[in-house]
């Protein structure tokens, strides 16, 4: 009798990895094994070849079927596509490739200066030890550190949220009072998505709310928003991509707001036109 | 300053792959009709959110992405619609027939539609166009490590489908 392992796929699996090249070394030269010693095993082998070419021909007739003109039509008379805003968090790279003279005259000056600031220091032994601020960096905008902040819990499966969806009354207390902002939970089951619940942030420096949902694939999208005195009112919904973040800001009567998450996501529009309505 | 940029015009590169696209939309929806309504939305929203594609990779499978999506929220709208509880036909895991009685359908079409949900647009992802498991997963939305054993149903379910009307003939 036969153990069935537990832990590995099924042989119907297993062996359409293999056909795919899908396999690892070893798993391939184990199958390799098997199929030359198991008559049960190439079977199931010789029925994965033939549904594969069987399969194939299935769906290359379907691409010969004629597109109805209607679709071809419908495209063509689309509006053409907007030029946007797009401000990318990836700064241009530099690159830095001094030639040897340029390296020597730069370590000239870096060691002159040195000395010059070490020989002014060194100079006045009672001054006192002088400590730099801890400022927040200041290059980077609220887009830049919510887009970050939504990078990192995309990948979090637990401990997504400090609040859960169940306590949206403290919720709702907690974050109008930290990031001084009134607000209404919006309800997005309507675009699919559900709550999961909040966390408070800080992003340029500020106190900023981020409700956090789900959608049906399981992706993370946040409601972002935040107290600012200075902005006027936008309502134009120009998505900012910082590379596989999407950030849809917004601003008004005071405060900003912002949609997040994946940038592959095509309805990151739809949701932000929901919350500014609901928010 | 943010730079002002023209999204590019992918209403040409769309045309020619409308085949491909209603061949994939067909394997989501497991009809012809619903397929071309769900193709149109595919292809308005692409024209439009153009400037999102990364320039990686192939732009097919990106809106092979974007139909996937379109299809979930569509199928979850008509669910919301119908009042229904009824399952959506893209959820991993299940292997419930598609409803088709078109009486005019080929003999691909049902050989295509036959597969339990699920399965024919792994197939085609995969066996025909060619894409990595990796790939198929990530357009598709599903864990990696159930590509392969859905594949292999597919490639089961067509052989077992090829080999019946072989019987039936005979």
């Amino acid at each position: 009798m036969t153990v069935k392992d537990h832990r590995k796929p099924p042989i119907e699996a297993r062996l359409a990895a293999y056909i795919d090249g899908e396999a690892s070394h070893e798993e391939k030269q184990a199958l390799d094994e098997l199929l030359a010693g198991d008559a049960d095993t190439h079977k199931v082998y010789d029925n994965l070849r033939r549904g594969s070419e069987m399969g194939r021909k299935a769906f290359d007739e379907l691409l010969k079927e004629p597109v109805p003109l209607a679709l071809v039509r419908s495209i063509k008379s689309a509006p053409e596509p907007k030029a946007r805003d797009v401000r990318r968090l990836a700064r241009p790279a530099v690159k830095l490739a001094p030639s040897g003279k340029q390296a020597l005259a730069a370590a000239l000056i870096l060691f002159v200066i040195g000395g010059g600031i070490g020989y002014f220091f060194g100079s006045q032994p009672g001054a006192a030890r002088i400590t730099l601020p801890l400022t927040p960096n200041q290059g980077r905008t609220w887009p830049d550190d919510i887009a970050a902040a939504q990078r990192i819990y995309l990948r979090q499966t637990s401990h997504v949220v400090e609040l859960g969806p169940n306590q949206t009354d403290e919720i709702v207390a907690w974050l109008t009072s930290a990031v001084g902002v009134k607000f209404s939970l919006p309800d997005l089951s309507g675009a699919g998505l559900s709550f999961q619940g909040a966390r408070l942030l800080v992003a340029a420096g500020k106190p900023t709310g981020q409700l956090v949902y789900r959608n049906i694939d399981g992706e993370i999208i946040s409601v972002c928003f935040f107290k600012e005195s200075m902005a006027n009112d936008t309502n134009d919904f120009n998505e900012i991509i910082k590379d596989d973040i999407g950030v849809i800001p917004w601003h008004r009567g005071g405060t900003g707001y912002a949609v997040v998450g994946a940038s592959s996501d095509a309805l990151l529009d739809d949701i932000a036109n929901r919350v500014s309505v609901a928010i | 300053m943010p730079a002002s940029l023209a999204a590019p015009d992918i209403r040409r590169d769309l045309v020619g792959l409308l085949p491909k696209l209603r061949r994939f939309a067909v394997t989501l929806t497991g009809d012809v009709a619903e397929a071309d309504e769900l193709l149109q939305k595919v292809c308005q929203r692409s024209v439009v959110k153009i400037h999102l594609w990364n320039n990686e990779g192939r732009l097919e499978s990106w809106l092979y992405a974007m139909t996937r999506q379109l299809w979930v929220e569509e199928s979850r709208r008509h669910r919301l619609r119908a009042g229904s509880s009824r399952p959506t036909a893209v959820q991993p895991g299940q292997a419930t027939l598609h409803q088709l009685h078109a009486p005019e359908k080929s003999d691909s079409h049902q050989a295509v539609s036959a597969l339990p949900e699920g399965l024919a647009s792994i197939f085609l992802l995969v066996d025909v166009e060619g894409h990595s498991y990796k790939q198929t997963a990530d357009i598709l939305g599903i864990p990696q490590s159930v590509v392969a054993s859905r594949l292999a149903s597919a490639r089961l379910a067509f052989a077992a489908g090829g080999l019946s009307r072989h019987s039936q003939r005979s």
